[in-house]
């Protein structure tokens, strides 16, 4: 096989549609091969590009009411009371859903919008005393997604990933198998955090890398930060402090907390 | 109103609804107009509850897509031939089609900006690489899906969508490229 033979898989591998036996053996082509490596990392960036420059649109405000009038009226149906008027115009929507999704109609709107992006943002600074940790948590995950350190250990199995990190660091952190909660251990690494090294446990929803910040210490901070578009989540348990940082939705950010937190 | 009838428009509105913003940024990328995007929306919704007694139950999205699909292109016969409508042309000067205005100077900062330039390259994608960059990317679809969807095999949709994306990181270099050195 060619690289150029091998192109459309390393896209499936970036996509996360490889079945773990081909995840490996792309894997192990691109860590031997820097032309497909360097592809792997521009499909990466480009894909980060596209979710996180608020290119998913919200419909006109009013094409929902116009198709609700079509349909025959919700009246008849139970619990009518319990529906405020108010918001009956998108009460269809999961209300935490409907603020995220209306901040990025209104980044897609693009004039004024990042002024309110940027009000956000500042207002979430003045908030968090865990910001400066965010912020760097943050430049950490954009920098494993965008270079070529997204693992120094690039495994699927947890009996591999684990003891990687004790001959490394002097924090072993637990290492738990969600595939069946929807998360793939993908691989493990060693970053720095305001100047603290940090373990990092990669897993991976979909096509969405998730990177787990592991170190020792119980420093109180905020269990849920949003920056620049990215969730954070923030626990500690057994002495150890996690930041999980990804772009994946709040929600689904909180799903893996709890099935993490469950496994360990 | 029959009860049934009222009971099979309430689970209608509870699966199909949640999708419209989804069905929206599709129909918005494939027309590169809003007008007929939102018209080619709500008509799909309308089609797809006439036809929601047929929908087999397992999984709406593929299932509404298609009829947004059928709805697109009875709206132009031509839109998904599979011979490209037009070059990616030249990256650096870039006719506006998605028809944003120009960023204002207060807002001329690098994520806005971004935004409006993305959305301009890829609206100047031929239409089947765009589609197949859209429903991976925007839509969440899985290969088999737009497989599915887009009535093409497996194989197809993975060239696609590698065209898709060669293209545009050609385009957006381009326009990198420029920025630098203007």
């Amino acid at each position: 096989m060619t690289c150029d033979d091998k192109k459309p898989l390393v896209h499936a591998l970036a996509d996360g549609e490889l079945d773990v036996v081909h995840a490996r053996e792309i894997e192990a082509h691109i860590a031997s091969c820097a032309n497909c490596a360097e592809s792997y990392a521009e499909i990466m960036s480009l894909k980060q590009r596209l979710a996180t420059a608020g290119l998913r649109l919200q419909a006109p405000a009013g094409l929902a009411e116009r198709i609700l009038q079509a349909l025959p009226p919700p009246e008849a149906v139970e619990e009518p009371v319990r529906r405020p008027v108010r918001v009956r115009q998108a009460w269809w929507r999961a209300p935490a859903n409907a603020w995220r999704l209306r901040l990025q109609g209104a980044l897609a709107g693009g004039a004024g919008a990042f002024a309110l992006a940027a009000c956000l943002a500042f207002f979430v600074m003045r908030a968090d005393t865990g910001n400066e940790i965010a912020r760097s948590l943050v430049d950490g995950h954009l920098r494993s997604l965008a270079g070529q350190h997204l693992f120094d250990v690039q495994s699927t199995d947890q009996h591999t990933v684990k003891p990687w990190f004790a001959g490394k660091l002097d924090v072993t952190p637990p290492v738990p198998d969600l595939a069946l909660k929807g998360f793939t251990l993908v691989g493990g690494r060693v970053d720095y955090v305001e100047g603290r090294a940090a373990a990092v446990v990669v897993y991976r929803r979909r096509t969405h890398v998730i990177n787990l910040f592991v170190w020792p210490g119980t420093d109180p901070a905020p269990p849920s930060i949003e920056l620049s578009g990215y969730m954070l989540r923030h626990w500690t348990k057994d002495g150890l402090t996690f930041w999980a940082v990804s772009d994946i939705a709040g929600s689904e950010l909180g799903e893996f907390a709890e099935a993490y937190r469950a496994a360990t | 109103m029959a009860e049934a009838d009222q009971r099979e428009s309430e689970r209608f509105r509870k699966l199909a609804l949640p999708l419209l913003d989804e069905v929206y940024t599709f129909a918005r990328y494939l027309t590169r107009n809003a007008d007929e995007a939102e018209d080619a929306a709500q008509e799909t919704y309308l089609r797809a509850l006439r036809y929601f007694s047929g929908f087999s139950g397992e999984s709406i999205k593929p299932w509404l897509f298609t009829i947004l699909r059928n709805v697109l292109r009875s709206r132009d016969p031509r839109r998904f031939d599979p011979l490209p409508e037009n070059d990616a042309g030249e990256a650096g000067q870039v006719d506006p089609l998605w028809g944003d205005a120009e960023p204002d100077p207060e807002t001329h900062l690098a994520r806005a900006d971004d935004a409006r330039q993305l959305r301009e390259l890829i609206a100047r994608l031929p239409t089947v690489y765009r589609e197949a960059l859209v429903l991976k990317e925007f839509n969440d679809f899985s290969y088999r899906q737009i497989a599915e969807v887009t009535g093409v095999p497996i194989g197809t949709v993975m060239s696609r969508l590698a065209r898709a994306r060669e293209e545009l990181q050609t385009a957006w270099f381009a326009l990198e490229k420029k920025a630098k050195t203007t």
